[in-house]
């Protein structure tokens, strides 16, 4: 046991990012770090808190409970599995550290142990707060009990363990399954495939939540008709058993709660015991067949490019080429227009969304502005939330140096990193804007100021995702995966999106208090925000960004 | 006759303060002039890979002036950089790309044409043999072979100053001795090679000068023979060992 919680404890320093050095660096980190708790946990925990003291509420009355409890948590279960299991994959087969682990006379289960804690201490945090929060609005709506507090204290620790650990067993039995493989491309195509099943899988689930409506909703929960709950009382059957522990403040069910946690996790160390080492083998045998590179092939390759043309297809081969980076920059930043196009061709012949569109066409009740509003909120969450920008630097890790050696000034190099993410972002906001704006018929030149005022808040964004990242930007890491997680940069800089994101919301609301009308004013005032907030920003951004990387590591 | 050589790289009391306290650099001063071959010798952390990231602009000088082939890397730093050819002690650079895109990568930032590159590639890739595994990402690559690429990419725009850091580590038997080869024949044509090395069996085959650096000092500056010649029936190794103890 020792040796397992040192090893986490060595794992988990070598994964965390310390603060700046420098006082001023790290009082204007510390100044993030609250307003980043304040823009995303207290908001989420909130939303979180809310949502369950309301539907508990809803189903007491018609007699279900700890149905509102039990939703939350598999929402939260079957989140935790989908974003883990590329996380555990990464921590357990891909990651460099394996070569200093296996040389050490460590049994296999001790190892695994090790990465699973490290990833769910490292992982879990913002679960942890949730879960807390959705145990918070369950006793306000349902009561508080003594045994009640106790078991909450327990799932809200326990909760996240079993998600991981199905990403383990799967992660394990996907290796094994690897035997014929020989072909890095092959083992690309298998778990992109096998996490593209679970997306479908957990999308089909989520789809039988039984709309919007409220009536809908708890009939469906209370009758047992609700999809998403049948299929995740299954696979997560132990959530349930903690529901009822509250709810019933049964201790039995709390202790068979723990016995299945317990029983599931001896299970996969003595799967792992047996599959883990040759899966990890066979990782490290596979390899591309090797080909002759013909001369065409060299003599094509070979032609002369602009600088910036070349650094510019230098960082998007990065980009796409990494499947950590895939999984959050580039996943992060498509899974918007996805959405949009599946709720538009979903829910678009819905009776709400027709009813917005018609109100939209006839210029009532101020959705013009709140439709301003959510392409404003788009452009600014697809690139803060897509970490392009936000780890411009950090993605160069140990080679940063190359920036600093090579011929081509740092505002040139900013530059193009700036574009990356411009194009990865704003190509997303513009297909969302388009959609949006062809669904709800708005005309060409209000589409064309949609995208107008969609580039400049993303060129807002990135310049300070960009500013972010060249302050104190995470170079030391054992592969790309460990770049993303535990970037607070990353955090930051979604947070600061979000913040900038309520600071629309506001601005939008005071000035429409006063008049209930100022449509045309308030494009004209956001616009020319975007303007003056990108002019200011771009130049500072271009700047102080050159100026932090020459003085880094000076 | 020496004297009138051109200086290609020129340090004048290079001091580097990293903190408040930390001397790793304490006013060194050298240069080194067309047609050399210089080591720079030294214990671990003696400060080389520092001295030597100030010669690339990686770091700047708390103090002093350094120039290459004439030009303030402070003052001029995208002028001097054109000049050099850096191999870095740490080969694991961009991976994901495959060995012939970072070359070309690195054409394009030193703008070689199409034909000149090609030429450079074909050769240098011979010689150093790594030309059947360009098309490969350097993910794939061993250690060595990235350290092959590294010294590709690096002479692929032929810089007249070649600064390079620990350049043999990694390197098979063959590649050392193509690089070697290639060192002599650089500074032959008039320009000039500057190296770090631990090896001093290396120092001693290549090198017209050395200079032995200690806890960010220079101890001693010149030929080997002269050297030798200070420390009669002394190996080489003996005479680092007493320098540094001295020192």
């Amino acid at each position: 046991m020792k040796k397992i919680l040192m090893l986490t404890k060595a794992l988990l320093f070598n994964q965390e990012m310390g603060k700046p050095a420098q006082k001023r660096k790290s009082r204007m980190y510390q100044c993030f770090g609250a307003l980043a708790i304040a823009c995303i946990i207290i908001p989420c925990c909130l939303i979180v808190g809310i949502l369950t003291c309301l539907m508990t509420q809803a189903l007491i009355e018609a007699g279900g409970n700890e149905q509102g409890l039990l939703f939350v948590m598999h929402f939260m279960a079957v989140f935790a599995l989908i974003f883990g299991f590329q996380v555990v994959l990464s921590t357990f087969y891909f990651s460099s550290d394996l070569e200093h682990l296996l040389p050490l006379p460590l049994k296999i289960h001790e190892i695994i142990t090790a990465k699973l804690l490290q990833t769910y201490l490292a992982e879990s945090m913002m679960e942890f707060a949730i879960l807390l929060s959705a145990f918070i609005g369950y006793f306000v709506a349902a009561g508080i009990s003594v045994s009640g507090i106790v078991t909450a204290v327990i799932g809200t620790f326990t909760l996240p363990v079993l998600p991981l650990l199905y990403c383990g067993i799967i992660s394990t039995l996907l290796m094994a399954a690897t035997r014929r493989i020989r072909s890095p491309k092959d083992v690309s195509f298998l778990v992109w495939g096998l996490s593209g099943v679970l997306f479908l899988f957990v999308a089909w689930a989520i789809g039988g939540i039984d709309g919007l409506m409220v009536e809908n909703f708890v009939s469906s929960m209370v009758g047992h008709q609700n999809r998403f709950m049948n299929v995740m009382n299954v696979l997560f059957f132990h959530d349930r058993l903690l529901a009822q522990a509250i709810a019933q403040h049964n201790p039995v069910t709390l202790i068979g709660y723990l016995l299945v946690n317990i029983g599931i996790a001896l299970g996969f160390l003595a799967l792992a015991s047996r599959l883990y080492l040759p899966g990890v083998h066979r990782m490290a045998s596979i390899g591309n067949k090797r080909r002759k590179m013909s001369s065409k092939t060299f003599v094509k390759a070979c032609r002369m490019r602009r600088v910036e043309i070349s650094f510019f297809y230098k960082e998007m081969k990065t980009l796409t080429r990494t499947g950590a980076y895939v999984t959050n920059c580039m996943m992060m930043t498509y899974v918007w227009p996805v959405v949009t196009a599946g709720i538009l061709l979903w829910k678009g012949g819905t009776e709400t969304l027709l009813k917005y569109r018609q109100f939209y066409e006839q210029q009532r009740g101020g959705v013009d502005i709140i439709f301003l509003l959510c392409i404003l909120l788009l452009s600014v969450l697809i690139p803060g939330a897509n970490a392009v920008a936000s780890t411009s630097f950090t993605r160069e890790g140990a080679h940063i140096d190359f920036m600093k050696y090579i011929p081509v000034s740092y505002e040139k190099q900013i530059m193009i990193k700036g574009a990356v993410s411009m194009v990865l972002g704003y190509s997303s906001s513009f297909l969302c804007v388009c959609m949006l704006c062809i669904y709800f018929r708005t005309g060409i030149v209000k589409t064309v100021y949609m995208l107008v005022v969609s580039f400049l808040c993303c060129f807002w964004v990135t310049g300070l995702g960009i500013w972010l990242d060249s302050e104190y930007p995470k170079l030391v890491w054992e592969n790309e995966s460990a770049a993303m997680r535990g970037n607070i940069n990353v955090f930051f800089h979604m947070a600061f999106s979000i913040l900038s994101g309520m600071v629309f919301c506001i601005l939008a609301y005071l000035m429409y208090v006063p008049t209930k009308e100022g449509s045309v004013v308030m494009h004209i005032f956001f616009l020319l925000l975007m303007l003056l907030l990108c002019s200011i920003f771009g130049n500072f951004t271009r700047k102080k960004a050159a100026a932090n990387i020459r003085n880094l590591l000076s | 006759m020496e004297s009138e050589k051109a200086e290609l790289i020129c340090a004048e009391h290079v001091t580097k303060v990293f903190g408040d306290s930390f001397l790793a650099v304490d006013h060194m001063d050298f240069c080194v002039r067309a047609g050399e071959i210089v080591g720079f010798v030294g214990q671990n952390g003696a400060g080389k890979t520092t001295m030597i990231k100030m010669l690339t602009g990686i770091l700047n000088a708390t103090e002093g002036k350094i120039t290459i082939c004439g030009r303030d890397i402070a003052r001029e730093p995208l002028a001097a950089k054109r000049s050099i050819g850096y191999i870095a002690d740490n080969p694991d650079i961009f991976l994901r790309l495959t060995g012939l895109e970072f070359i070309n990568l690195m054409a394009d930032i030193y703008g070689i044409s199409k034909e000149e590159r090609m030429e450079r590639i074909e050769e240098l890739t011979e010689d150093f043999e790594v030309k059947q595994v360009l098309d490969r990402p350097m993910s794939e690559y061993s250690h060595g072979m990235r350290q092959k690429m590294m010294v590709v990419s690096a002479l692929v725009h032929n810089p007249p100053v070649w600064i390079l850091d620990e350049p043999m580590t990694g390197l098979d038997p063959g590649a050392a001795f193509a690089l070697k080869k290639r060192m002599r024949k650089h500074a032959e044509e008039g320009n000039c090679v500057f190296f770090s090395t631990h090896v001093l069996e290396v120092a001693e085959q290549l090198c017209d000068r050395i200079l032995m650096v200690r806890k960010g000092q220079l101890v001693y500056g010149g030929t080997l023979e002269a050297l030798m010649q200070s420390y009669p029936e002394r190996s080489l190794e003996e005479i680092f060992m007493l320098i540094n103890e001295e020192a």
